[in-house]
């Protein structure tokens, strides 16, 4: 019982995002490796950089696509919320998940027409039209399942909204995990914070460690 | 709809009402993409949509933009930004108004190592306001240098609205970026003018309001980090300014320590604009040099630090990124309905003054960028001005720069001015309305600054034009 309701929950749509931000990470690092590895072969022995161009593109749609549910689940993606945040606590949970519904149309159309574009890859054995011939079945694989992470997200706010409107979780609680745009948590970032959106300390701290 | 321009319209208005519901910009615009299609095309058009979605960000130069933040967060999460505000603290404590001076020229030259506005105004906000608060700078002037000083972020090269400029113009990012460096030093040294403007005004407004104590006290210079002093701030003012004085030798210590710094924006300039490297590949390059660089000046590098550099890095590039995706796909839907076309068609038949037509591009972008930021401006505004600015004569390395001051002022406007509330967070103690009012007067001051740029456009044209 308690295993449906966690499923129903969709609160391992959190973890599943967690992992996709970390994969996203480590894709960054390695597209920066690649990229160093390309212009070092370049330079210093001359050779033609095809794979890593390639390659480094493709990490960066994992960056991109693969980032965009953890980015989500730490309010990343900018947007306006003046109106909203005018609303009475009810009220913002209601528009969060209206605005949570429209941005799942828009995820569904891209997530569907890249599932079909990614079967025709994988029916036809595409490959890319360069030396490196990469398997698109692969590469055309990082768009749906990017958005699908991101759907999850989505449907993890809904539910949470809704148990919060319906007074099975406290409102505040509810509110503090779906709140729009938190300006400062992508912006501030701390000397050696323990984590991501961690507020700078009070930056007195800071001018006694190297003086 | 038989007209391109009134269909344009209705889509404008469809994205705004939109963007006003708080969903992110990026699904905001792919759903005003999706409805569009519905509506005006074919919806089997949609069949296209993942290819759009995929074919915009199969661009090598685009790497560019995670590179170049994340080095810019490796950069800001070291204490290389106080050692920036130190040096230029020793060179300008002896003016009056240094301090705030120190926090502009600092966050100059820290935009030189990223591209973000408030990453920038984060990382010298969070040294320079204590500090400024702790030696009695007022809390607007204080908040105030900062804030503006953030916005250089993204006019001083490497700058991300201009790479995302350059997709969607097909401009030369060399260009662009050589095209941004005297405005950036321009803005800087027009900054400067009005903290030390700002602060003769305060003195003397203070002057006149306390009388001899200020004169009596002002004198006494010994008050430098002391820890009680931090909440003494600009109350009553009566130890202002008492700054520590510097020797040269102390000046060229200070200059030494942030030289190897300095030496990297200098290299990445130099490689893009020889044309040694491309901008994804200095990056990259960049990212090596300033974590070996920071690993061995400062010892200061944990995995954990670096991890959580990256994973900032994903947050902000996703963001920007998921941007710039749903931006192609609404300007291609745009494009099919040949709205920017009639739009250039339209004005340049009409005859109105080009610089009328400018002024009045600009006070729409102003209006925009009190809402929006200014990746999702340049993304979005870029494609469907495009045709009408070179229509017009005007020329594209100018009008991106141009664009960008712009921007920078959206980010210190209300409602939604991104480095306000990044002072808000590094200051909680200042009321949002003080740092408004600090930040104010940069509005006039930047805005003064593109006249300048459309009366000389030399200031930016100049550079580029020497180097190509």
């Amino acid at each position: 019982m308690s295993a449906l309701r966690y499923a129903l929950s969709f609160r391992w749509a959190n973890a599943l995002s967690e992992a996709a931000g970390y994969v996203s990470a480590f894709a960054l690092a390695a597209a920066t490796v690649v990229m160093l590895h390309g212009v070092a072969s370049r330079y210093f022995f001359g050779m033609a950089t095809v794979w890593q161009t390639e390659v480094s593109i493709y990490l960066l749609l994992v960056v991109t696509f693969w980032g965009a549910a953890y980015g989500l689940k730490h309010h990343a993606h900018v947007g306006v919320d003046v109106l909203t945040d005018r609303l009475p606590a009810r009220g913002q949970l209601v528009a969060r998940i209206l605005t949570s519904l429209l941005s799942l149309v828009v995820i569904a159309v891209v997530a569907w027409k890249g599932t079909v574009l990614w079967y025709e890859a994988y029916e036809g054995g595409f490959k890319s039209p360069t030396a490196f011939r990469a398997p698109l079945s692969v590469v055309y694989a990082i768009l749906p399942i990017g958005m699908l992470l991101v759907a999850l997200q989505y449907v993890f706010f809904i539910v949470e909204a809704a148990s919060a409107l319906a007074g099975r979780v406290p409102v505040d609680e509810a509110l503090a995990e779906i709140k729009q745009h938190d300006p400062l948590a992508d912006t501030v970032v701390p000397d050696t914070g323990p984590g991501p959106g961690t507020r700078p300390g009070p930056a007195g701290d800071d001018r006694q460690v190297s003086r | 709809m038989d007209s391109p321009l009134a269909t344009g319209g209705v889509i404008g208005l469809m994205a705004l009402v939109l963007f006003m519901t708080g969903m992110p910009i990026a699904f905001a615009l792919g759903l005003t993409a999706v409805a569009s299609t519905v509506l005006f095309l074919d919806p089997a058009q949609l069949d296209i949509f993942a290819k759009l979605v995929f074919d915009s960000l199969n661009d090598f130069a685009l790497l560019a933009i995670p590179l170049f933040i994340l080095m810019g967060n490796i950069f800001g999460g070291s204490t290389a930004s106080k050692h920036l505000f130190e040096a230029g603290e020793a060179w300008l404590s002896r003016i009056r108004g240094g301090l705030g001076m120190s926090s502009v020229v600092a966050a100059a030259l820290f935009a030189g190592l990223t591209g973000s506005s408030p990453a920038t105004a984060a990382a010298i906000g969070r040294v320079a306001v204590p500090e400024m608060r702790a030696r009695g700078v007022s809390a607007r002037i204080a908040t105030g240098a900062v804030a503006a000083g953030g916005t250089l972020g993204i006019l001083i090269p490497p700058s991300i609205t201009l790479i995302l400029y350059r997709i969607a113009a097909e401009q030369s990012i060399g260009q662009l970026f050589a095209g941004g460096v005297v405005p950036g030093i321009l803005v800087t040294v027009l900054f400067c003018v009005w903290i030390f403007i700002a602060t003769t005004l305060e003195d003397r407004r203070r002057r006149s309001v306390t009388g001899e104590r200020a004169l009596v006290t002002s004198g006494v210079g010994s008050e430098h980090g002391s820890g009680g002093a931090t909440s003494a701030g600009a109350s009553t003012g009566g130890d202002a300014y008492a700054a520590p004085t510097y020797t040269w030798g102390d000046r060229v210590r200070a200059l030494l320590k942030v030289l190897p710094f300095l030496s990297i924006i200098g290299a990445i300039l130099f490689a893009l604009y020889a044309g040694v490297a491309t901008p994804s590949e200095a990056a990259a390059v960049g990212v090596l040099v300033v974590l070996v660089l920071i690993a061995i000046v400062y010892r200061g590098i944990t995995w954990r630090g670096l991890g959580h550099s990256l994973l900032d890095a994903t947050n902000q590039s996703t963001m920007i990124l998921m941007i710039t995706t749903f931006s192609a796909v609404i300007g291609t839907v745009l494009a099919f309905l040949s709205v920017p076309q009639e739009l250039a068609l339209m004005v340049t038949e009409l005859q109105i003054n080009k610089w009328l037509v400018l002024l009045v591009i600009n006070l729409v972008l102003l209006v925009l960028g009190m809402f929006l930021p200014p990746v999702g401006i340049i993304v979005m505004v870029t494609p469907v001005l495009f045709p009408l600015i070179t229509a017009l004569g005007f020329d594209p390395i100018w009008f991106g720069v141009l664009m960008t001051v712009n921007m920078e002022i959206g980010l210190i406007t209300p409602p939604v001015g991104l480095n306000l509330f990044v002072l808000k967070g590094i200051a909680p103690d200042i009321s949002l309305k003080d740092i408004v009012l600090g930040t104010l007067p940069y509005v006039g001051v930047l805005s003064f600054s593109i006249f300048l740029m459309a009366v000389f456009p030399g200031i930016v044209t100049w550079l580029p034009n020497l180097m190509f």
